[in-house]
């Protein structure tokens, strides 16, 4: 054990080093993964909006200037690299912030160990998420806020007003996040005080002005529960075993004064994600703090089984890094892959720039980057409205009833995904009537394939 | 433990041990589901390694399954012949359950008489009577028990040692070891609202237990929780078939199988430890049976096992009711008939249990000896290419003695049309349709079809009903039918 200790002590002198590092090789895996496989290196539906926005710039969508910039200078694989800055620039300054707190340096090198551990964060920092620019902005609030030079605290207020722009619901917990530092740090309470209350204003305009969502965007939806534990195949979520430690925690911390703070944020966040699972990133952080707080105090006790204690607490850290390997072996698998970006790039070498496509609306921002078209998606800012259109083109079961469907929205070509078609019945339906003369397969690799709808065709046989 | 007392455990253990053993022996063959075990033991026995990647199975797919039974089987099945090691290792193992009840009673009620009572009927209890069943539940159901039993006397350094050596089995036995962990999660909820503290111990090895369960069960089923969720639970049966896995709750049925004596004094003693007596031990085992039955009840685990678990709480639970009733008799003026009561209540429970037991056993679908003869004839004679199509439940026996690709069996994780197939496998049984039949059969890749006497009982057919000599051609000159498909459809061009 004394060994064990004097490891422990190693590495959290050198936390730095060693969490830096650990960053490193865990984000470079998807990138390695991707490049060996010949995929964009870019990932994830989330990083090709953000990209297409920048295609879109104007003055409705302003704050994309700087992604804008980068992207001028940077060439689309290499812009893997902003999540990949953003991460170590937040563990160094959640070190650098962290350091001057009286949290225990052990505390804070295990939260930062399974934070960089956690599938939600390898995910967020493995695209161009907002959740991690959202992050570094907050932590780098709270940085130049407990700068000792005024001017540097007087500094926080461009990320402050960088942080407004992503949604109401995250201006306002950054909000209660300052509100809660002036409440315990006495030095600086004036300005926070202030700075919150800018926040506060630059986060009302731009709901009022800018029609800034409440919310933020969503990419994927899953069930509930699926989307929250990363084993039951959450696009990201959070380890088993820190949502298992994260309740023990809360058994630990219970009525314990400060841990108030934990448990606002805790319900704050779980409320949000019942109706937001881009939230589940925020609530990641929340969690693991408490599954600390428990990993913590497990070791710290004393056990009457000693040998149980080791081995219990041995299988807690190989258990959290299997989610890790876990999740960073699903890499391979993450859209878009290769045959979808030949396949987009067909459809932009080969179709008319006006023509609409229709598939799955995983594929929407795929398209609308990748092949530089409209997705059937786009038409309809009413989503429930397009959901039920697009329900009703994959579950027609007449030809007469799919075509007209394709007809009022102007649908040219079908984008038909591996996924899409697994979905959809074989014998009858979509798949079946695409095999009439009124489509002609003109394109198809790897499964992928892209159909064309004729109206012509539809017209003789109309006649 | 006293010489007397040893001696008389003995003799009911060789006594459960001889009647499972002439049962199991008396019955041919084995249930239908001991087939797929019987495969996975060969395979380990001649490779090393279970089959994780079937190719008979639904014609090739990936398997995960927990092997520590298969590999204990193995074990054993290289100093006998596999089918005779499947037979007396399982009952072995069900007939020391009437040790580790012996134990665990006495560990709760110190009172030998009452123990011996409880062993006997551990013993009998019918549900416990599949006595042809080589399945992992024979490994379970003891291993789960001592593991209880090592539990409950933590404070012998021994036992801890014993009991993490047995968690460790159970963890790579099944994954129904959770009714073990919820029975501890309960136990700590009704400690905690009886004001009662939990020795640190007993809370480390919960917790220790839970924790590798977790990551056993993540390391083994992580193909199948990434693919089926939370739905993983349910283990990807088809809804068509849900109920015979995991019926309603049946008062009539439970007493009869785990007979009506334990059923009524183990109801009596939950209510007697829950709200007047305050037995700590009880509490556990009480906590147990409230485990099964919420799972149960959930359908989280299949009613036979949660009944055959709560059958074996209630032996030990019955083991207070005597506790209670001797003491009470004497303090009454019949205290002298207190010397016969031993003698009477084991008479009672005795007759009370052995005929519903002899019969359970005798009610265990098994396959008939002509069926088992038909699959071993195709092993011999179809070519390795051929895929055949039996029954659902004869799945296994296609691929274990047909050495054959089936369409179908029970292991339905990781199967992506396992509904579908579940319909198109009766289609081909009940249609009266050839085309549609050939349709199914192109569909799978199907090159034979099997009609056995477990299909004619079930269907209440005789044979397909779309059989020409132009298009089957009838291999099997037997009461049971196998015929090759000669006809395909044709591609419209």
């Amino acid at each position: 054990m004394s060994n064990l200790k004097k490891y422990i002590q190693h590495v959290v002198k050198f936390q730095k080093s060693y969490l830096i590092g650990l960053a490193v090789v865990i984000l470079l895996i998807p990138i390695i993964v991707n490049l060996a496989l010949g995929k964009p290196l870019l990932m994830g539906s989330e990083s090709y909006y953000h990209l297409q926005q920048t295609r879109e710039f104007n003055i409705g969508n302003f704050y994309y200037f700087p992604l804008l910039l980068a992207s001028l200078i940077i060439p689309p694989d290499l812009m893997v690299f902003i999540p990949f800055l953003l991460a170590i620039s937040s563990i160094l300054l959640l070190i650098a912030v962290t350091k001057e707190s009286s949290l225990q340096g052990e505390f804070i090198f295990f939260f930062l160990l399974f934070m960089i551990l956690s599938p939600e964060f390898i995910h967020n920092y493995s695209v161009l998420s907002a959740n991690s620019a959202l992050v570094f902005l907050a932590v780098l609030i709270i940085y130049l806020i407990s700068r000792e030079s005024k001017w540097v605290k007087i500094m926080s207020i461009f990320p402050l007003i960088a942080a407004s722009f992503f949604n109401f619901f995250s201006t306002s917990l950054i909000i209660l996040a300052l509100a809660f530092y002036s409440y315990f740090t006495k030095k600086n309470r004036l300005i926070t005080l202030i700075l919150a209350a800018l926040l506060f204003l630059s986060g009302l305009i731009n709901l009022l002005a800018l029609n800034q969502d409440v919310f933020p965007i969503e990419f994927q939806e899953q069930p509930l529960i699926t989307g929250l534990i990363s084993a039951l195949g959450a696009v990201g979520g959070i380890s088993f075993f820190i949502l298992l430690l994260a309740l023990i925690g809360l058994a630990v911390t219970w009525k314990k004064k400060f841990f108030w703070i934990a448990y606002v944020f805790l319900l704050i966040l779980m409320g949000g994600y019942l109706f937001n699972q881009k939230l589940i990133f925020l609530m990641s952080i929340v969690i693991t703090f408490l599954a600390t707080v428990a990993f913590a105090f497990l070791a710290r006790q004393e056990w009457k089984l000693p040998l149980i204690k080791n081995f219990t607490l041995f299988i807690l850290l190989l258990g959290i890094l299997f989610s890790t390997l876990s999740y960073l072996n699903r890499a391979n698998l993450s859209y878009p892959l290769a045959a979808h970006e030949e396949t987009l790039q067909w459809i932009k070498e080969n179709t008319l720039p006006q023509a609409l496509i229709f598939s799955s609306p995983e594929q929407i921002h795929y398209i609308n980057y990748l092949a530089e078209r409209r997705a059937f998606h786009n038409l309809y800012k009413d989503k429930e409205y397009a959901a039920g259109q697009y329900r009703a083109v994959i579950g027609a079961l007449q030809l007469n009833g799919l075509i007209s469907l394709l007809d009022i929205h102007q649908i040219s070509i079908i984008y038909l995904t591996p996924d899409l078609k697994s979905s959809l019945p074989a014998d009858y339906g979509l798949l079946a009537l695409l095999n009439t003369e009124n489509f002609k397969l003109v394109h198809s690799y790897q499964g992928i394939e892209v159909w064309f709808y004729s109206k012509i065709v539809n017209e003789e046989v109309k006649n | 433990m006293e010489l007397k007392i040893k001696r008389w455990l003995i003799i009911l253990f060789i006594l459960t041990l001889m009647a499972r053993l002439i049962l199991a022996f008396a019955i041919p063959n084995f249930t239908y589901d001991s087939y797929f075990h019987l495969r996975q033991v060969e395979h380990i026995k001649e490779a090393g390694f279970p089959i994780f990647e079937d190719e008979l199975s639904y014609g090739g797919r990936v398997l995960r399954f927990l092997p520590f039974f298969h590999y204990l089987i193995a074990f054993f099945s290289f100093f006998l012949p596999l089918e005779i090691a499947a037979k007396i290792i399982p009952n072995l193992l069900m007939s020391s359950l009437t040790i580790i009840v012996y134990l665990i009673s006495y560990k709760v009620t110190n009172n030998n008489a009452a123990s011996i009572l409880s062993a006997l009927v551990s013993g009998f209890l019918p549900i416990l009577y599949f006595t042809n069943s080589f399945s992992v539940e024979t490994l379970f159901l003891p291993l789960v028990f001592l593991a209880i039993y090592l539990f409950l006397n933590l404070e012998q350094k021994k036992c801890q040692y014993l009991y993490i050596a047995a968690f460790l089995c159970l963890s790579l036995t099944t994954p129904i070891t959770i009714i073990l962990l919820m029975g501890f999660l309960i136990y700590l909820l009704l400690s905690f609202l009886e004001n009662k503290t939990l020795a640190r111990s007993e809370l480390e090895l919960m917790f220790f237990s839970l924790i590798f369960f977790i990551w056993v069960q993540f390391l083994f089923f992580k193909e199948v929780l990434l693919a089926e969720g939370i739905g993983f639970i349910w283990q990807n049966i088809p809804r068509q078939i849900i109920q015979q896995y995991f019926p309603s709750f049946s008062i009539i049925e439970t007493l009869i199988l785990v007979s009506i004596i334990p059923f009524l004094t183990g109801i009596f003693v939950v209510y007697r430890s829950l709200f007047k007596s305050k037995n700590e031990t009880a509490l556990l085992l009480i906590s147990l049976a409230i485990s099964t039955s919420i799972l149960g009840w959930l359908r989280l685990i299949q009613f036979k096992l949660s009944l055959a678990f709560f059958g074996i709480i209630l032996s030990i639970l019955f083991s207070l009711f005597y506790d209670d009733l001797s003491s009470f008799i004497s303090r009454t003026k019949w205290a002298y008939l207190k010397k016969n009561l031993i003698s009477a209540a084991a008479l009672l429970l005795f007759i009370s249990m052995i005929f519903s037991a002899v019969n359970a056993a005798l009610n265990q679908e098994t396959p008939s000896d002509k069926d088992v003869a038909a699959f071993k004839w195709i092993g011999e004679n179809l070519p390795p290419e051929a895929k055949v199509a039996a029954l659902l439940e004869e799945g296994h026996l296609v691929a274990y003695y047909g050495k054959q690709k089936n369409v179908m069996d029970d292991k339905f994780n990781l199967i992506d049309d396992v509904e579908e197939r579940f319909v198109n496998l009766n289609s081909i049984f009940t249609t009266p349709l050839h085309t549609y039949a050939v349709e199914l059969f192109d569909k799978y890749g199907i090159t034979h079809i099997v009609f056995t006497e477990r299909a004619k009982e079930r269907l209440a057919a005789s044979n397909f009903q779309y059989i020409t000599v132009d298009c089957y051609e009838r291999l099997y000159e037997e009461n049971v039918k196998v015929y090759k498909v000669k006809c395909a459809l044709q591609e419209n061009v």
